[in-house]
């Protein structure tokens, strides 16, 4: 069974790191208590003999869709780029992914 | 007289055919009703006054020139609120997220585009909780929307927008999504019609995605008659969505006579706000028995397995879906999501992390197995299951950050239905100290005639749903 103390402020702002979020203080220091909070709800699971169980994903029981090899239309340049808050010679300008120093 | 706006689909239908009234007197009747209540109840977020009032324009045009053209477009000249998390192409869509203000689609989604093809004309677009994250509608991050029965509570949610809407008459029929409940929970609050179809019976292309594996797209209605009129119109195969499927949706029967309704124990020994809640189902219960309806009893796993389900698979796949809000291609930076949404996602990244993953994303997945096939026993022995809806009367605003799980001990009884991906009905069958309750009517999948035909049934010998809230008649 896991443990539902308080996280710490490091687990916290690793987590998230993970879904590139910047917390305040004041959130790290919430969610450190409010994340275990939750995992202590979701305990009850462990009531459950689960063994042998195939876990479900898809509750409709679908398995490999695939759609025709037929062409369609997609969004032309200028829709794509409508809602781009930067835009460099008609492509979307993003941020750096290296570090040049 | 009944005013244009209060009719239900199916009348106006029949009156736009009899040409008894215009379709531009129909939006008419809605956008005066919109301009006398919203600043109250303020459920739309946009309100596309002068473009409703074009198509239905043309919509009197079509239908002068031809009368029979409701059999190529079923829905023609029919006014309909739509929440704000289904993308339409050239109007903002915000899913009442800051940071998604100002984001206009260049695509439209398949439902709304579905319901253009038929004809319908969209009046506005309706408050929710920001990303759809919320049983209240109190975590917009815009403003909150009031319920019509008592502005001092909450409409429910997230659909609370789109279910106040209906509920006041500010459209004929409204478009929600349902994820944990987000149909059903508001329409019981607001004594509406609110149904969850199967999942992947109706195409979740173009719908902010919130939670995958259990998003369904929706109607909230006045009738049972008009949510499976709607759902023929958008139900489907959609290449662009993998997950839906095809099949049709069977017609309505209007007897429930050798009808076997399933009633899990389980469900009716949670805790209520109070004993009159659960008295109301039990009585509607009986109205079925005495309409030739059978009563069995079913097993099933209490809610609060279904709870902890729900609390790891959609945050899990929260924090997956909000991964594309980048700032980058559209919408404002991450430093935009709002409360809610950042400790969904807080949660999800942790139970899908490396050294968590199988002990909560892959243990909630096997018993949700566990809850399939409960399902699958109980409808061995019963063709519909019959819970309420809600343990609990609509609370009141601000009430939201009481619990870590607020939203999922709030919908308890609608997530068993969601993880196994059931149609799932709520209907108004009575009334506790002046706001309607809601009973759920739960289907085998591919079952939603079969629901819908118990609940018109029931609207057709009882008339919970024809009241309408008396405090906002006096409004100017």
């Amino acid at each position: 069974m896991p443990s539902h103390k308080k996280m710490s402020a490091e687990e916290i702002v690793h987590i998230a790191g993970l879904v590139k979020l910047q917390l305040t203080p004041q959130e790290v220091d919430k969610f450190s208590e409010l994340i275990p909070q939750t995992l202590a709800t979701i305990d009850v699971l462990q009531e459950l003999d689960t063994i042998g169980v195939e876990p479900t994903s898809n509750v409709a029981g679908l398995a490999d869709v695939y759609r025709d090899g037929t062409q369609s239309t997609t969004l032309s340049q200028a829709e794509a780029l409508a809602n781009a808050p930067d835009r460099l010679k008609g492509l979307i300008a993003t941020k750096g992914v290296f570090d040049r120093s | 007289m009944t005013k244009l706006n209060e009719l239900t689909v199916k009348e106006s239908i029949e009156g736009l055919k009899a040409q008894a009234f215009t379709s531009v007197e129909l939006v008419q009747a809605c956008l005066a009703e919109i301009a006398r209540l919203d600043g109250y109840i303020k459920a739309y977020i946009k309100v596309l006054a002068e473009e409703a009032l074009a198509a239905a324009q043309a919509a009197d045009e079509q239908i002068r020139a031809d009368p029979e053209i409701f059999n190529q477009k079923p829905l023609l000249g029919i006014p309909y609120a739509c929440k704000d998390n289904y993308s339409t192409k050239g109007i903002e869509t915000t899913a009442a997220a800051n940071i998604l203000r100002g984001y206009i689609p260049p695509y439209e989604s398949t439902v709304t585009e579905k319901l253009k093809t038929a004809g319908a004309i969209l009046l506005g677009k309706t408050n929710l909780d920001a990303f759809a994250h919320g049983v209240s509608t109190d975590a917009s991050d815009f403003f909150v929307t009031r319920n019509p029965w008592d502005l001092s509570k909450v409409p429910g949610g997230s659909s609370g927008g789109s279910a106040a809407a209906v509920a006041s008459h500010m459209c004929t029929f409204a478009m929600g999504s349902d994820t944990g409940g987000s149909i059903r929970c508001p329409a019981s609050w607001c004594g509406i019609t609110g149904l969850k179809p199967m999942y992947g019976r109706v195409s979740r292309y173009g719908l902010i995605s919130m939670a995958s594996s259990t998003d369904c797209p929706g109607p909230l209605t006045k009738t049972a008659w008009d949510a499976h009129y709607v759902l023929q119109v958008i139900a489907g195969k959609d290449s662009k969505d993998a997950t839906s499927s095809n099949g049709d949706v069977k017609a309505l029967t209007n007897s429930v006579a050798g009808l076997r309704i399933g009633v899990p124990k389980s469900y009716f020994a949670v805790d209520f706000e109070t004993p009159a809640i659960k008295q109301t189902i039990l009585d509607a219960l009986k109205t079925f028995e005495k309409a030739g309806a059978t009563l069995v009893n079913v097993d099933l796993l209490p809610p609060k397995y279904a709870v902890a389900v729900y609390t790891v698979i959609q945050r899990s796949e929260v924090s997956s879906n909000l991964a594309r809000f980048d700032g980058i291609r559209f919408g404002q930076s991450r430093n935009a999501f709002g409360y809610e949404a950042r400790r969904r996602m807080m949660l999800g990244a942790y139970t899908l992390s490396a050294g968590y993953y199988d002990e909560y994303y892959t243990k909630a997945q096997k018993v949700r197995t566990l809850i399939v096939e409960g399902f699958k026993k109980a409808f061995s022995a019963a063709d519909i299951i019959v819970g309420p809806t809600m343990p609990n009367l609509p609370v009141p605003i601000g009430m939201l950050d009481s619990s870590p799980i607020f939203g999922e001990l709030t919908d308890m009884m609608q997530l068993p239905g969601s993880m196994a991906g059931l149609p799932v009905v709520s209907i108004p069958c009575g009334f506790v100290s002046g706001f309607p309750i809601g009973m759920q009517l739960i289907g085998p999948h591919f079952g939603e005639a079969g629901i819908l035909s118990a609940a018109k049934v029931f609207q057709d010998t009882t008339n919970f749903h024809l009241q309408m809230p008396s405090g906002i008649k006096e409004l100017t």
